[in-house]
């Protein structure tokens, strides 16, 4: 990644949040988008909610059911993003998992313990896709390489077509 | 200053690309042959410029350079302007393919604007009116084509007020870095280049 920071694009990240769920806003050089409008609609395509993010580029709400939500941000000056927030264990209580009693040969519920280390997990994997999807907002130094080359390379292809007619003409 | 997918109508789409596709074939056919390899450096210097991220005003801006890029290439810099939105569509995401002719058109315009106002100022005798004038057409091709983005957003609904004040406040600091770095440019042409300022017709 270059040293410069950069925009221009902007990113929205919904994320559950027990039974809350959390947007994000950013554009592509990491600033959060204040001010920003977030639509939330169903899958069939029903506005749920509105509002706007506020100075640290968030928003919060609690939807009704569980999702799929499609989540739509609009910044200022003609940017624009989505995205499908699927629906995650929208934090069931998990009371099962504290039952088997000491005694009983351990029979565990394994249903229950799919659901603790799957939210325990998700709690830890959290930051890490924020993080990675700070990143995939930016373009790669590859990117831009790649992009310069391209260029030259139609330059090329514009001057050998020129170049086959007489000069000037 | 690039307008994402999904927030124009298709009229204005179509609108966009069908002058910008005018532009691009008088560019393409004014180029002399001479001139593609200038016109292939300011493409890459403007696909590289949305990178440079300028920190200052109410939200996240980058450097446009559409400015300098139409005092030196005239009706060419429609070409050049295509090419270099088209890739950062491609490989940055920024902005979208639908909206290419539209964004095209937004700063391609006030490119060709500056070319045909300050173009005669930049070659002027004189230092300081070459100077002044090259600041003035890199300032002023930032805010025309904040206000084209405006008038685009404005067409879909959007109040046109509204937008034009959000396009150009945010706008204020690059239209000052683009005009200094507009003015050291053509200062640094002037010495060593004089000919690349003179532009294709």
């Amino acid at each position: 990644m270059p040293a410069v920071a950069m925009a221009h694009r902007v990113v929205v990240f919904p994320y559950w949040e027990g039974e809350e769920v959390r947007v994000e806003a950013f554009f592509s050089d990491g600033t959060p988008v204040k001010g920003g409008v977030v639509r939330v609609y169903d899958p069939a395509g029903r506005l749920l909610t509105e509002g706007r993010t506020d100075a640290e580029g968030t928003f919060g709400f609690k939807p009704e059911g569980k999702g799929p939500l499609k989540v739509v941000l609009e910044a200022s000056m003609g940017h624009k993003a989505e995205a499908v927030l699927e629906p995650e264990g929208a934090s069931e209580p998990v009371q099962k998992a504290k039952a088997p009693p000491e005694e009983v040969p351990p029979r565990v519920d394994l249903k229950a313990l799919k659901e603790v280390v799957k939210e325990a997990v998700a709690e830890e994997v959290r930051p890490i896709i924020r993080e990675l999807a700070r990143r995939e907002a930016g373009p790669s130094f590859r990117d831009v390489v790649g992009g310069i080359g391209w260029i030259v390379g139609l330059m090329g292809i514009w001057l050998y077509l020129k170049s086959r007619r007489p000069r000037g003409g | 200053m690039h307008i994402s997918e999904g927030v124009l109508s298709a009229p204005v789409l179509a609108a966009g690309a069908a002058l910008s596709a005018a532009g691009v074939a008088l560019g393409l056919k004014k180029t002399p042959y001479e001139k593609i390899p200038q016109v292939g450096l300011f493409s890459s210097a403007f696909f590289v410029a949305s990178l440079i991220h300028v920190p200052l005003g109410p939200t996240s801006v980058h450097l446009v350079l559409n400015g300098l890029v139409g005092l030196i290439l005239g009706w060419a810099a429609f070409p050049a302007i295509l090419v270099g939105l088209l890739l950062q569509a491609l490989l940055f995401q920024f902005g979208g393919i639908t909206t290419l002719g539209v964004n095209t058109f937004d700063m391609a315009f006030p490119a060709l604007l500056s070319f045909w106002i300050f173009g005669p100022l930049v070659r002027s005798e004189s230092q300081r009116v070459a100077l002044l004038g090259a600041f003035l057409a890199g300032a002023l091709a930032i805010l025309s084509a904040g206000l084209l983005v405006a008038s685009a957003l404005s067409l879909t609904g959007e109040a046109f007020r509204y937008a034009a004040k959000a396009v150009v406040l945010a706008h204020l600091p690059v239209m000052g870095v683009e005009g200094i770095l507009t003015a050291f440019s053509v200062a640094f042409l002037r010495k060593v280049r004089p000919e690349m300022l003179g532009g294709s017709r």
